[in-house]
Order: structure tokens, then sequence, then C-alpha cells
């Protein structure tokens, strides 16, 4: 296992090195002048050509690429010049935003997808399972920002179900102590319950929007997934022989399906993390993907490669750990050979 | 069973491990900030007193006294305000350029020597006049001094910072110090009226404040009033600053060494900004709230519902398209405040040099039809660089800039040119432009130019606008202080950072020039008029409208008031009246 572990993550770090290479040529061949934006309207040239040198946009690419390769490897991914302030700490601020509705949203994703797509596989051709197969088109493809602005006109503008699309707390309400980030497990762990409803509601419609939508592609999985393992020999034997057809169902059944389904949730986490930018604009979200948005339309290169960075390195991380889940459910994975069965 | 034990025990611990690494991605201890909404710090009295400013002229010298105005609403019953804005307040610190709401944010921390006279108008609307009065200072004068004038201030003894520190002469000759030498952007704007060296600011006394000017500007007044130069804590920045930093930009970034009304109590971009009332403001009594609160809405839409739903009780950038529906809805108040802004499409007469095909370009121009279908009639045809609102405009010649789609056409056979494509450059953030350019390409098309609009991001269409490569443009300009000489020398005069059409006319130059340093109101025009005559000679521009700024309010809101830079002012405001 160790030395899976090793393998992984040495490929791992190979990734992520090109990750920040790739971004930083990227970033810098990204059409127009951050500088001329920064300076206003009423600068002159020499105004202009100060920023350029205070922010090192006049160096020759090369010292460039020094400058931010030594910087990302200590941590540093410069000063933002749309905030004046330091890329790290502001991402890391926003971070946890963004991970949590990630996190909520996916949960009721495999919560929706997971039992749907089962049930779906267990009664397959039935009525069930086409409500289920017009769900998971519905849901691919349904345009993410139209299903938000729908539940934000009808859920809280119409029904006022739900507070406004404003933040992550209502104007007024202190967040908790930080202990993870996350406001709702916070306030929970600090015994500020009725705070834990409050980020709970306001958490609500970004995630049902992005759950709704999300659940779609896990349904599709699960339920593919089950039918083979359903229909294969093993299965059939095992009814043949007599097995309750429950504990076919999910030991046999869901066991098999597991691998791809982990595969499908980790895919979707990972999409979430630096797909989530139009719903954190329209919910007001004050997450990263947010960020990302204020620096494109600024050209704030430094605050946009910090983002595509750090969205990076989680998404790699992610797939390390996804790599690892499946080694612990698959044996044959981690000890790289066919075992016989 | 001890399979399915097992397989049970691994599928908690997925889940288990999903839910610790989500978790364990969250920030230690700096990652939230803890502080919410202001607490109402005002003690305040119950009553009103209205003393009205004084103005006294006396041969060749202005002396003016503040007006004192209190509000009726007892410090326990008044609200705090929910702002929203569109855009992130980025930076606080006040020589910097930065975001719209940024502007807002500061407008209300620090404390310019002079200010605007609002004129009250119908639903508490107060709009700023051309009369000035003291604010941070108690009097001043204004008089001649050879070429140019002397301004005395003498300020208000019982202004304090919001630590407590008095506000002193030597606070404001720092200011503006800071505003000549310091790396900001205000520098760039002082010449306009005389100012550009530090020894022409004098300290008299510890209350006594002097600038001496090279040139008798006009705009002298109105850029006292500027929240630019409102007064900053010299110790503080200072104590703040360091040898990279000499002027402290960093540390005033998120915070405020406020002198004004309000402090910044929290600075967290993309979050919220926190103004807490000032303890030692010297005129608690006239703030009508308790605070306000600036959040962020990007989406334009939400902005608007969560006004009309009551969770927002002030936003800006709502677009025009969405007034109609505003006005007739009882919870919302629009506040219209028309302005000499300009919005046009400017010809690069570099890349298009024939005028008569510049000129029937601005004939095909649907100026009405963009009025009432890009901005739902809140404009007024802006009929030049000097729009019909400003002082000076020439209407006789603003008349030109019509729409006669014959004209244009026959001035297009004129220019010899045929087969003209073009391209017309609009930014991605700027909907009401591409929308504008759509009805402009369709009118243009019909007199047989073939335009291709490009919605360019922001930074790309700024850095292909200052390089001259784009044919056409669509741009928005506000000058603060309203003069048409500082419009005139900043959108086309030769050299200027964002004459981007690229016209260059020395005559013209020099015309503009003769006007903006004259106090003769008929020099002025005259020389207004004449280079208006020229910008329509050469056919530089097509002038699409003078906008009206709208700022949309909950109902019971009254006290909005905005002056010569079009920011919101919330200081008088309050939703106590309904």
């Amino acid at each position: 296992m160790w030395r899976y572990l090793s393998k992984r993550l040495l490929f791992s770090l190979v990734t992520i090195v090109g990750i920040v290479v790739i971004v930083f040529f990227i970033v810098r061949v990204l059409p127009g002048d951050a500088a001329i934006v920064r300076a206003g309207p009423y600068a002159n040239e020499e105004k202009v050509e100060q920023i350029r040198e205070a922010y090192g946009f006049s160096d020759p690419m090369l010292v460039q690429f020094k400058d931010y390769m030594v910087g990302v490897f200590t941590g540093d991914l410069g000063v933002s010049i749309r905030t004046q302030g330091d890329v790290t700490t502001e991402l890391l601020e926003r971070l946890p935003a963004s991970l949590e509705l990630a996190f909520y949203a996916v949960l009721l994703a495999a919560l929706i997808g997971i039992p749907f797509g089962i049930v779906a596989a267990a009664r397959k051709g039935t009525w069930v399972d086409a409500t289920a197969r017009v769900f998971a088109v519905l849901g691919s493809s349904m345009a993410l920002f139209w299903l938000g602005l729908l539940l934000i006109y009808f859920l809280f503008f119409r029904l006022r179900w739900f507070p406004g699309p404003i933040d992550r707390l209502a104007i007024g309400t202190d967040p908790p102590g930080t202990i993870t980030g996350f406001y709702t497990i916070d306030a929970m762990l600090s015994g500020q319950f009725g705070v834990a409803l409050e980020a709970f509601r306001y958490l609500a419609l970004p995630v049902i929007t992005l759950g709704f939508v999300l659940a779609a592609p896990i349904l599709k999985m699960v339920r593919a997934s089950m039918i083979d393992a359903l229909e294969s020999e093993h299965v059939r034997t095992a009814r043949a022989v007599g097995v309750p057809y429950w504990e076919v169902l999910f030991r046999d059944g869901f066991r098999n399906a597991l691998l791809p389904v982990t595969t499908a949730i980790g895919i979707v986490f990972g999409y979430m993390l630096g797909g989530n930018i139009i719903l954190e604009v329209l919910f007001a979200w004050p997450g990263v993907g947010r960020y990302a948005y204020s620096a494109i339309q600024v050209n704030d290169l430094e605050a946009l490669q910090g983002f595509v960075i750090v969205v990076g390195i989680l998404y790699v991380m992610l797939n390390v750990v996804i790599d690892l889940i499946y080694a612990w459910i698959d044996p044959r994975i981690r000890l790289g050979k066919k075992v016989s069965t | 069973m001890k399979g399915r034990n097992r397989f049970g025990a691994r599928v908690l611990g997925v889940l288990l491990v999903l839910v610790l690494v989500a978790a364990a991605c969250g920030d230690d201890d700096d990652a939230v900030t803890t502080t919410a909404a202001p607490a109402t710090t005002t003690t305040a009295a119950a009553g009103t007193d209205t003393t009205e400013g004084t103005t006294e002229t006396t041969e060749g010298t202005t002396e003016t006294t503040a007006a004192v105005t209190t509000t009726a609403a007892p410090a326990a019953d008044k609200p705090v305000l929910v702002f929203a804005g569109s855009d992130t307040p980025n930076v606080a610190e006040p020589h910097t350029f930065r975001s719209t709401t940024a502007y807002m944010v500061t407008h209300h921390v620090f404390e310019p020597l002079i200010e605007q006279v609002p004129i009250e108008g119908a639903g508490g609307k107060l709009t700023g006049s051309t009369d000035h009065v003291g604010a941070g200072a108690v009097s001043y004068t204004v008089e001649p001094a050879g070429d140019g004038l002397l301004a005395t201030f003498s300020l208000r003894p019982e202004a304090k910072f919001e630590n407590g520190d008095p506000v002193l002469a030597s606070d404001y000759r720092y200011t503006f110090q800071r505003s000549i030498e310091g790396p900001g952007y205000i520098g760039v704007l002082l010449p306009f009226i005389g100012v550009g060296d530090a020894s022409q600011l004098t300290v008299v006394d510890d209350l006594t404040f002097q600038i001496e000017t090279t040139v008798q500007s006009p705009l002298f007044e109105r850029f006292m009033t500027f929240q630019v130069f409102g007064a900053l804590n010299e110790d503080v920045v200072t104590a703040n600053a360091t040898a990279e930093d000499p002027w402290g930009f960093t540390y005033l970034n998120t915070t405020s060494a406020s002198s004004g009304p309000y402090y910044i109590s929290e600075f967290s971009p993309d979050t919220q900004v926190v103004l807490d009332i000032n303890p030692y403001y010297w005129a608690l009594d006239s703030i009508a709230n308790a605070g306000i609160v600036v959040r962020t809405v990007p989406d334009a839409t939400q902005r608007a519902q969560l006004v009309r739903t009551g969770e927002i009780d002030v936003a800006t950038g709502v677009p025009e398209r969405l007034l109609p529906e505003l006005a007739g809805d009882p919870n919302v108040k629009i506040f219209e405040f028309p302005t000499s802004g300009v919005n046009y499409m400017a010809m690069n007469v570099n890349l298009i040099p024939n005028v008569d095909l510049r000129r029937a370009i601005i004939k095909a121009v649907p100026y009405q039809a963009l009025i009432d279908q890009v901005m739902f009639g809140y404009a007024e045809p802006a009929q030049g660089v000097v729009t019909t609102p400003m002082e000076t405009h020439d209407a006789a010649i603003g008349a030109n800039y019509s729409t006669d789609l014959d004209e244009a056409r026959a001035l297009l056979a004129t220019s010899g040119e045929t087969d003209v494509n073009l391209v017309l450059g609009v930014r991605e953030s700027r909907l009401i432009d591409q929308e504008a350019a759509v009805l402009i390409q369709e009118n243009l098309r019909q007199v047989g130019i073939n335009v291709e609009v490009q919605v360019l991001p922001d930074a790309d269409w700024a850095a292909r606008a200052s390089a001259g490569e784009l044919p056409m443009l669509i741009h928005d300009w506000f000058s603060w202080g309203e003069d048409p000489f500082y419009q005139m020398q900043f959108l086309t005069q030769c050299g200027s950072f964002v004459n981007y059409s690229g016209f260059c006319d020395a005559n013209y130059d020099a015309i503009v020039d003769s006007g903006k340093f004259s106090l003769d109101p008929a020099v002025r025009q005259d020389a207004s008029s004449q280079a208006q005559q020229i910008f329509w000679d050469n056919a530089v521009w097509a002038p699409m409208w003078a906008a009206t700024r709208t700022i949309v309010t909950g109902k019971c809101v009254t006290g909005v008031k905005t002056g010569y830079s079009l920011v919101p002012d919330l200081e008088f405001a309050t939703t106590s009246d309904c």
C-alpha cells in the first residue's frame, strides 16, 4: 500500500508542477493590460509604467517565471492588482465557502443519484426506471444558471421560503469562530445552532441548484453499473442458489458498482471546485469562483493564476484520495495484478 | 455475514474520509472574519435644527460659513442601511483609482474642506448644488492672488478623527502633499486647479490652512469638495508607512483613519464592508442612520430583487431595462439624478481618416432609439462632447448630432468609400454598450456600412483602445465637477490618456486651454462654442446620450444625496420615515 501511495504522490507532484508551468504561460498570453485598468482613466503613461514596474510586468518573461516559481513553491502566489492583497491569503479566506457549497451539493447529488440509480436498475424497464431517466436527462441538459434563476425567482422572490442570494449569512449575524471554515459545522461545534440553521438556509438554494444538476451523472453511472452487475453471471448464480434479493442487490450489485460510482462522485466534486464561478456570482457566494470572476474582469493575473493553481492542486489531491479509496475497495488495484477468482 | 459487515464498514469509511477531507480543507485561524453588522454607536438627541449656510461676497473675496443640519430621528431609532453596488469595493486607499463601490465607501470616510449645499427634491432626494459651505472648514475665503488664487480655510476646532485626534491644518497639508507626491493618480488632476507643488500649501496655525494656486481655475472650489482631498490623519498614516511604502498606501487599503462621518470597521472585499459611525465626528446629530453595510451582489437582477424584498435598502448599477418594472413596484423608489456625463461612440481618426465617412456614420446613429430602447428613457441626448445638461453646451451645434439616413447615404457617396467594413469594440461588462452597438450596427447596415461588433474583455478593450487599435468603440465618461473644459481636456485633447479617437488639433487645444483657466463666463462660453464647432467639423464622435444616474431604494428610504462625483452619499439617508 505504501509503495502504491508513494507512486501516486510522485505522479501527483509531477502533475502539479506541470499545472504550475502551464498556468503561468496561459495567463501571460491572455489579451489585455492589467496596469491600464489599475491606473484608471486619469492616469498617464508614466503612472501606468510605474504600476507595470511595481508588479514586475515589465521584467523579461524568464525573470517573471523564476520569481513566479520561487513564489509558488514558497506559498506566495503574489499580490492581487485588484485588491492589493496577498493572493494566497485571499484564496484561503474564500476557499471554505466554495468547499462548503461543493460538499453539500455533492452530498445532495449523491443522496438523490445513488438511491434513485439503484432503484432504476433494480426496476429496469418499469415506470420508475423511465422516471429516473427523465430526471437524468433534465439534470444533464438544464443550464446551471437558468435553474438557479428559476429557484431564486420562485423560492425566494415569490414564495419567500428561502433567503435572498446575498452571502453565507444574514446581515448582522456574526459568523461562527473558524474551526473547519464550514459555517454549518463550525456553528454546530461551537453550539450556535441558530447560526448553523441560518447557514443551512443560505446554502439551500445554491445547493439545491447544484445538487439537482450534479445528481444526473451520478444517477446514470449508478444505474448503468448496477445493471451491468445485476446481469453478470455471478449474480445470476447467487440468485439461482437462493440468496435473498436485497442481499444480492446490495452485496453483489452495489458493491461491484461502487468503483465507477466513486469515480463519478470524484469527478463531480472536482468539477465543483473549479466550475462554480457562475453559481457563486449568481448567488453572491463569497468563494474562490467569484474571486476568479472579479480577477478575470480586470486581468488580475496573479489572482487568476493563483485560483487555477489552487483548484488544480485540490483536483490532483482529490484524485489521489480517490485512487486510495479505489485501492482500499478493490485490492487488485493496489497489488497491481489480477486476483484470480 | 462477515463479508457483509466488512463491506458496510468500508462504505462508512469512505463517507467518513470524504467528510474529513472536505472539513480539513478549511483554514484554521484567519479564514473568516468575525465582525458582523455595526452596532449603533450614536447618541444624538431628537429634534430638527437647520441653519442656512451664509455666503458673503466682498470685492474679490468670497467667505462662506458652514450650514449645520440635524435630523429628527433619535439615535436609538436610526437604522443600519444596507447598500449593494455593482462591483466589489476593492481598496479603501483614497488616492488610488478604485472600483465604483470603493469610491462610495471612501466618500463616507474622509471629510473634505468644503461641501456642496444640498437642494431637497421630491421623495427625500438631495442634490448637491453649485453653492458650497464649510465641512472640515468652518469658514473659508478664496481671493485672487497674482495669476492665481489664495484660499484660506479656518478649520473646525471640534473636528476629530476616528481615534479622537483633532483634525489639524497639518493633516490637510499632508493629504494634499501625499496626493501630489504619492504614487496615486490624484497628482495628475491637481494641475487643473494650478496646484503642483507642496510649497503651495501652507499651515498658518493649527486651525488655518492655505492653498495658493498658479491659475484662477473656476473649478477650484469644486475640487475642494472632492473626497480625495478629505483629511487623512498624518500621525496614523506615517506611523504605518514603511521604507518601501512611505505614504502608507498598503495600510489604507483596508482601513480608514477617518475624518468623516463613518469609519471602516470591516473591510472584506467580495464579502462586505461595514461603515460604523465615527464617534468623534463633529456633526453626529446630522447622521440619519446608525451605519452602513456594503454588500456585493454581482448579478444586477438579484440586486434589484433584493431591494424589492427589503433585504437591501439602497442599490446602484441596476440596469435601465429593469427600471420600468421597478418603477411600478410600490416597494421600490427610484431616485433620478440627471448627469452631464457622456456615452459616446468614438471613431479613430487615424483608422477612419475620411471625414465624410465619419460624418455619414454620425448621421446614421439612431440617437432617439438608443435613448428609448437601450436607456429606457433614463437619459438625455448628449449632442456633443459638452453634453446638453452641461454649462456652455451650444444647442445650435449640438443639433447636428441627429439621425438622417438619407443624408448619411449622401455623405457616404461623397466620401468615395465603398465596401466599408469596420470593427466596433465594446466592453464585456457593459451590456448597454452591447445593446447600443447592435442598434448602431443595424442602422449603419442600412446605409451601406458593415460593422463587426466585437465584445472584448474589459482589460483587452482598454489595452486596444489605448493603443489606438479599435476603429470604433463605445465608451462612457463622467467628469467630477461637471466642467466642460475638464471633460474636453481628458477626452479630446492631444495626448490625453483617454482620447481614444486619436483626434489632435493644436488650435482646438489652445481654445480649450483658454477657457480652462478663465473665470469670465462669456470667455468660457465663447471658447466652449468654438471648441464644439471644431469637434463637429472633424466628426470625431457620435455622442449617444447623457445618462440619468439612478439609485434604487426601498420605499421608505429618504435622504439619498449625490453631488459633483455622482457617488451616493448616504449620510442623511434613513428608512425611518415610513
